[in-house]
């Protein structure tokens, strides 16, 4: 008979515990994650850069300037939800875990659950 | 497989035919100061003159040149004049416009007119470039002209907003622009080499790729390819494909982290140069044959490369000893020898 796997979870706490704005970098076994609060959402990505293995999470969590249609058009856009590596600046959505450069490359994203009042990352099934 | 040749050069046999092609107020500036700039300056570097050591500028006369691709099974034929896009490193505005104008009028009549296998490069004075893009779209509309050569060496990188009614014409009339090695340093254009002036031949001849390098970075940067999706750049002995293929490694990684301050290019560069430029295959450093091959099939050079001879100067090529068409596992022979071009300068339906 098949084991029914339940996803892994982390408590972090109660909601009201965390602040809209907060980060918190994690170690779940040999993985570091970071949890970001921004208004009511939670996000949860990999502390880890594609790029060249940078703590992808202590970098500034900022806005970027959006793909447009034509030069020296500037189009501000998805403030707060853009992590921007501290080493050499590489951008992620940390609701999606993708860049802007219109390729594969990703970050690795958890889901985030609020469960009477407390929030839980989801980790990968075990 | 009938071969279309990317560069095939042309000259004037001797200045009064092309003076001929003047108002008469300003006949006589050419011919007294044909081969200098106006500011005194030569337009072609005495060590870098062909002519001066008794060697072809270019084809003078079509028969002789007709005679050459027939029996080398070359079918089409991209026409330069090397020094024609020199007129842009002139200090003056009004009388290079006039040049190249004349210039064009005479490659139409002198040869493409009654010529269908001849294909004609136009120039532009990019000192004027409102004029510039009146010309492109008035001689550019003549069927055998297929595109427009400007300066390799300029005063200021080709992406700049100045320069956009010249690149606005050209997209606009279909007709690639075309950046041919070898005007870098005349005249009023910057040196060379970034730092300076190079103390010999050698130095010289090896700068290009750098130099054609920055055009094609400010272009893509300055949003030129984002803003007019069918401009085609082409670039002729510019050092071949190798140096480009390490330089868009380095600019996609950059492009990654820096991509916030030109969000109009919404692609990484190596995949706006795979569809917007075009490389001529003359002057390539082959050097290890096989590892030359090597790595331009890991970049689909083949689907880039347009076959250029070169003919019928001293440094040309002759198709049957190229390796660019010898026939070779993962290399298809036939888009660098013909279908590169076709597509490029519109052909498709006339092969």
């Amino acid at each position: 008979m098949k084991r029914e796997d339940s996803p892994k979870t982390l408590d972090l706490g109660p909601v009201d515990e965390f602040a809209d704005g907060e980060r918190r970098i994690m170690r779940h076994g040999r993985v570091s994650i970071g949890v970001f609060r921004v208004g009511d959402d939670f996000h949860a990505v990999r502390n880890y850069c594609p790029h060249e293995g940078a703590e992808l999470c202590r970098g500034p969590l900022t806005g970027t300037n959006l793909p447009v249609a034509r030069s020296g058009h500037m189009e501000w856009g998805a403030e707060g939800y853009v992590l921007r590596c501290p080493w050499h600046a590489w951008e992620f959505d940390i609701r999606t875990g993708r860049s802007y450069t219109a390729t594969k490359m990703r970050i690795k994203t958890y889901p985030v659950e609020i469960r009477e009042q407390r929030v839980h990352l989801i980790l990968k099934a075990s | 497989m009938t071969l279309i040749d990317s560069d095939f050069h042309v000259t004037w046999s001797d200045n009064a035919a092309l003076a001929e092609y003047l108002p008469k107020a300003w006949q006589q500036r050419f011919l007294r100061g044909s081969g200098h700039s106006q500011s005194g300056l030569p337009v072609t570097q005495p060590f870098y003159n062909p002519a001066a050591q008794g060697q072809p500028g270019g084809w003078s006369e079509p028969e002789a040149a007709v005679t050459w691709m027939e029996n080398h099974q070359v079918e089409k034929a991209i026409l330069h004049a090397y020094q024609a896009p020199a007129v842009s490193n002139f200090g003056d505005a009004d009388y290079p416009s006039l040049l190249a104008e004349a210039f064009n009028q005479w490659l139409i009549d002198h040869w493409l007119d009654g010529r269908t296998e001849l294909l004609g490069t136009m120039t532009v004075a990019t000192q004027d470039p409102v004029r510039a893009g009146k010309e492109i779209r008035k001689r550019g509309s003549h069927p055998q002209i297929v595109q427009v050569a400007l300066s390799a060496g300029t005063l200021q990188p080709y992406g700049k907003l100045g320069f956009r009614p010249i690149f606005e014409a050209a997209a606009e009339m279909g007709l690639p622009v075309v950046l041919h090695a070898g005007t870098e340093g005349v005249a009023v254009s910057n040196p060379p080499s970034s730092h300076g002036w190079p103390r010999n031949l050698l130095e010289y001849r090896v700068c290009p790729a750098t130099n054609f390098i920055a055009h094609l970075t400010s272009l893509i940067t300055e949003g030129l390819f984002s803003d007019l999706p069918d401009l085609r750049l082409v670039g002729l002995e510019v050092g071949g494909v190798l140096p480009l293929i390490t330089y868009l490694w380095r600019f996609d990684k950059n492009y990654k982290a820096l991509r916030s301050e030109c969000p109009w290019v919404r692609e990484l560069p190596s995949a706006v140069v795979k569809r917007h430029v075009r490389l001529g295959t003359g002057s390539a450093a082959i050097g290890e044959e096989h590892l030359y091959f090597e790595l331009l099939e890991s970049f689909g050079a083949d689907e880039m490369l347009l076959w250029s001879s070169n003919q019928p100067r001293w440094d040309a090529v002759e198709p049957e000893s190229d390796p660019h068409l010898k026939e070779r596992t993962g290399w298809q022979v036939e888009k660098v020898g013909r279908e590169n071009a076709a597509a490029l300068y519109g052909m498709t339906s006339a092969l």
